[in-house]
């Protein structure tokens, strides 16, 4: 074997082992958050796949002592977004009114609206806010995976969304308003809840 | 804190976000406000039942072992970029003109040309880490090590002759690499016990590793320290084949082709492994 190739090799053992170390232990993380965008779990493994080859190609961009994290994430995110806006059906819009209209309904129906509530969607199942928190758009589904399923922080969310701790606030009380709406019609669907 | 404010903290409430201070203006205004009072408790009550329902799971353990080795086989990386600039330069200086000039160099260039064009990644053999003389255990211990990306494979091909010649030098005894239907070659590694070598070869078929040790048994007999158990040894006599039944999460089989002693390990019921190795003779 020659110097060179030797060297080669050497590197990229070194290469491996460094990634090994630094990227895998998040895997767990990473396909949690892609089962939770896509919805399924084929979806999900290719989504994480491509994320760590893609990782390992360019291994040598990743910044060392930099959030390996919000790093890996952000590659997930975009191979997430170059897949799945092809595709562009469009992001589905949440009728603002409606979940208004919900509102007054849930405060109308009850002395105790939310100790109603929380019997009403306690009925649903895992795979129905599984399906509501899917069909979120883009944005808001993001945060609140990442804050209610992985349990992170804001400013952890902010670096990994690239944007002011503000809007991760505002977009989880969005996103958590837009899921309720969704879970009301499911629940009422499903007969838990009767038609007003 | 007036309504505005309140409901753009109630997820910061909610999640823990607000400082001391904030989180006692917002629980003023909600004891005097239902409605935020009442947005507050929905919030929360949604987060809970995320949580609740959605719990965080963990990635399945074929996709992990899927990756890791994907990033074993030399997913294309920049080193790959480099042998490609090495392989062009290595051609211009081939030419026959220069090659009294460059007598030296191009020996060493006609290496790199080599280990390039036939994709060859060397590495060391992998050590003998293996405290045990039963060559089954030791297929089934660089098995698992693999799947663990703990083994580093010498040369990454799936050409069949390119791998047979890679290894025919390195080797006393004809090398074997079977074909297998269904199966893609990945790539091989030699290791060495007690003086005897071992041939490691990775085949693929759908998620799954099919692991051949192959080793000669006239080398595991001079060595007197390796070699196949008892029981091993008489079921190969009476019946050609020899599976484990010891290791519960692979299934093994033990053959002879000649002087070699060859086994396959794969994550797949004996059956499978007996069909697929059947397929392949």
């Amino acid at each position: 074997m020659s110097a060179a190739s030797q060297a080669a090799t050497t590197a990229s053992n070194a290469k491996q082992k460094d990634f090994e170390r630094e990227a895998v232990p998040h895997m767990d993380v990473l396909y949690n958050y892609a089962l939770r965008m896509t919805g399924n779990e084929d979806d999900a493994s290719d989504l994480l796949q491509e994320t760590y080859l893609k990782a390992y190609r360019f291994w040598d961009k990743y910044e060392k002592g930099t959030n390996i994290r919000a790093w890996l994430f952000r590659i997930m995110k975009n191979s997430y977004i170059n897949r799945y806006r092809k595709e562009s059906k469009e992001p589905d819009t949440v009728d603002y009114d409606e979940v208004k209209n919900f509102y007054n309904t849930i405060r109308h129906e009850s002395v105790d609206p939310n100790d109603l509530q929380e019997r009403l969607f306690g009925n649903l199942l895992e795979d129905d806010v599984a399906e509501a928190l899917e069909s979120l758009p883009e944005d808001f589904k993001t945060v609140v995976i990442l804050c209610d399923i992985e349990g992170f922080t804001y400013e952890e969310i902010a670096e990994f969304v690239e944007c002011p701790i503000g809007t991760v606030r505002s977009r989880l009380h969005r996103g958590r308003k837009m899921l309720q709406a969704k879970l009301f019609d499911f629940a009422r669907k499903h007969g838990y809840i009767g038609r007003d | 804190m007036d309504c505005r404010e309140a409901l753009d903290y109630v997820s910061a409430v909610i999640d823990g976000e607000v400082g001391a201070e904030k989180r006692k203006e917002f629980d003023g205004h909600v004891t005097t406000c239902p409605s935020c009072r009442s947005e507050f408790e929905t919030e929360a009550m949604i987060k809970r039942l995320i949580g609740g329902k959605l719990s965080a799971v963990k990635a399945p353990d074929d996709l992990r072992i899927s990756i890791l080795q994907q990033v074993h086989a030399g997913f294309p990386t920049r080193n790959d970029e480099r042998t490609g600039i090495e392989k062009f330069l290595s051609k211009v200086f081939l030419r026959p003109f220069l090659k009294p000039v460059l007598a030296l160099g191009v020996v060493a260039v006609i290496a790199i040309v080599g280990i390039s064009l036939f994709g060859r990644r060397e590495s060391e053999p992998i050590p003998s880490t293996s405290a045990t003389a039963d060559m089954v255990d030791q297929a089934v211990e660089h098995y698992s090590h693999y799947l663990q990306g703990g083994v580093n494979l010498q040369l990454v091909s799936s050409n069949h002759e390119k791998v047979r010649n890679f290894f025919k030098d390195k080797v006393a005894y004809d090398v074997y690499v079977p074909d297998v239907e269904h199966a893609e070659l990945i790539g091989g590694v030699l290791c060495e016990h007690e003086g005897v070598k071992f041939l490691n070869l990775v085949f693929k078929t759908g998620d799954k590793v099919v692991y051949f040790y192959t080793g000669c048994s006239k080398e595991m007999k001079a060595s007197g320290k390796v070699g196949l158990c008892a029981k091993a040894e008489s079921d190969l006599q009476n019946t050609g084949w020899y599976f484990d039944t010891t290791h519960t999460n692979c299934s093994v089989a033990v053959w002879k082709e000649g002087d070699r002693v060859c086994s396959a390990v794969a994550d797949m019921k004996q059956g499978e492994l007996l069909a697929l190795l059947k397929e392949e003779k």
